[in-house]
């Protein structure tokens, strides 16, 4: 199983893999060299930066907190004692806050009670991108990314979870951002050498069409690992 | 007794220097030598591009002037006036005027062709529909969504004209939401909107690399969903976003 991030006691994302069908494979190795490679970097990227925005933003505040004698140095630490506190909540926690102010303030504030507001509804918001990686169809000569699943921390996906409220849609909308940005520079880039090509009459008309024909083309190449510039 | 001095004669004669320069020390054949305080001319007086700050060299042995740096490690070509960064084959273009153009950044515009019938009005969210873009520089749009291609700062900016509301229609809230905060712009709360009314919001938000970025609208007040996100060929209806540092 791949793992990213710190160590510690770990959750699983996507236990079972990640599917992207053929088509939408050509396009990430159009501009991503090793799809797996991208994916957790990025995350592991995000991960860091979040980490990192929390701390920032907790420091003055708990430096200020007069419940607070000593703080540890270590990172994870921190963030512990930050997870830890009375006033920090999850970005989903956040959104369930918001909803329920959003709701009270429409009732009649003569019979309104706060303690009766328990609807929410965040999910169809925070689950945007999974629902739309889902309508997609993936069954003969899917490609598995990421087969035993992907491990994080919990550490690093409290991190995460202070500022996103689903981890896996969030990579949903990464793979798919990085599916469309291939399909569209791929695109972008071999139009007119197609269009060029005295021994090309037609091209298709469908996106899969012309993907499918690029990519046969001699002169097409991937996304490849730049060699390392020696100075 | 007397000491007579006999001068020694030469025995080579001293010659001009005429070294080859190259990339590993090799020994000549001929047979002439050179004083040791000869001239040897390995500079001329061409003033060197301005790039970067100027700096004194520390290497004993540097590479030739004219030498080519490759593809990889960036390439500032003052004969197209352009930087090009890490490989790539665009950057910073510099017109003969002055004008500084950046063809990959981040920067895309679409918005919504035709008007969605009852989406919201009782409490629903509906993610805003932007099916036509009208640029896309980094091909960084696609299905109502702007996914950012790499972390930085992030203006974001809508329109949403919208139709259908009654009298009881009591506030419209519109969120920019996928990225890592939740931001609020804009909220209608004003009187009964009649057949049309507009709400408008730009933010600049920190984005990680990938984070996709929607604009959700809120309606509620009504019994049911009747509001209407307005579309049409020209843009009603709209969604800006750009990379801005």
């Amino acid at each position: 199983m791949r793992g990213i991030g710190s160590v510690g006691v770990a959750m699983i994302l996507f236990p079972n893999g990640l599917k992207v069908n053929p088509f939408e494979l050509q396009c990430l190795n159009h501009v991503v060299a090793n799809v797996e490679d991208w994916l957790a970097a990025t995350l592991d990227e995000k991960i860091n930066r979040r980490r990192e925005v929390l701390l920032n933003q907790w420091q003055t505040r708990l430096l200020t907190d007069p419940d607070y004698s000593s703080l540890p140095a270590d990172s994870d630490a921190l963030c512990r004692v930050i997870f830890d506190h009375p006033d920090y909540k999850s970005r989903y926690e956040q959104e369930v806050d918001n909803q329920i102010r959003k709701e009270f303030s429409l009732l009649d504030p003569t019979t309104r009670r706060l303690s009766d507001m328990t609807r929410v509804e965040v999910d169809s918001i925070s689950r945007f991108n999974t629902a739309k990686y889902n309508s997609t169809r993936r069954t003969s000569g899917a490609t598995l990314l990421f087969p035993t699943g992907l491990e994080i921390s919990d550490l690093d996906a409290q991190c995460l979870r202070a500022f996103i409220v689903d981890i896996e849609d969030w990579v949903h909308g990464a793979i798919l951002g990085m599916i469309n940005r291939g399909k569209k520079k791929m695109i972008t880039q071999y139009r007119p050498v197609i269009m060029s090509d005295p021994s090309v009459t037609n091209m298709p008309a469908t996106e899969s069409g012309l993907i499918d024909s690029i990519t046969k083309r001699a002169d097409y190449r991937t996304a490849v690992i730049e060699p390392t510039d020696p100075g | 007794m007397s000491i007579q001095v006999t001068p020694i004669p030469r025995l080579t004669a001293l010659t001009t220097p005429a070294f080859t320069l190259g990339t590993a020390n090799a020994a000549g054949s001929a047979i002439t030598a050179i004083a040791s305080d000869s001239t040897l001319g390995v500079f001329d007086t061409t003033l060197p591009a301005k790039v970067g700050t100027a700096a004194v060299g520390s290497a004993t042995v540097t590479a030739r002037r004219d030498h080519a740096h490759g593809g990889g490690g960036g390439n500032l070509d003052l004969g197209t006036y352009k930087l090009v960064g890490n490989g790539g084959s665009t950057g910073i273009a510099i017109s003969a005027a002055g004008e500084i153009t950046t063809a990959a950044q981040p920067c895309a515009l679409a918005f919504n062709s035709a008007t969605d019938s009852n989406v919201t009005g009782n409490g629903a969210a509906t993610t805003i529909d932007f099916n036509t873009e009208q640029f896309d520089q980094n091909s960084d749009f696609a299905g109502d969504a702007f996914v950012a291609p790499v972390a930085g700062k992030y203006l974001f900016s809508f329109h949403i004209r919208f139709s259908g509301g009654t009298a009881s229609l009591d506030k419209m809230t519109v969120s920019i939401t996928g990225a890592n905060i939740l931001t609020i712009v804009a909220a209608y709360g004003g009187p009964n909107p009649g057949s049309q009314a507009g709400m408008s919001g730009a933010v600049i938000i920190d984005c990680d690399a990938s984070d996709s970025v929607t604009i959700v609208l809120i309606g509620t007040g009504e019994s049911s969903d009747v509001i209407d996100i307005q579309g049409g060929s020209n843009a009603e209806t709209w969604y800006c976003a750009e990379l801005v540092a």
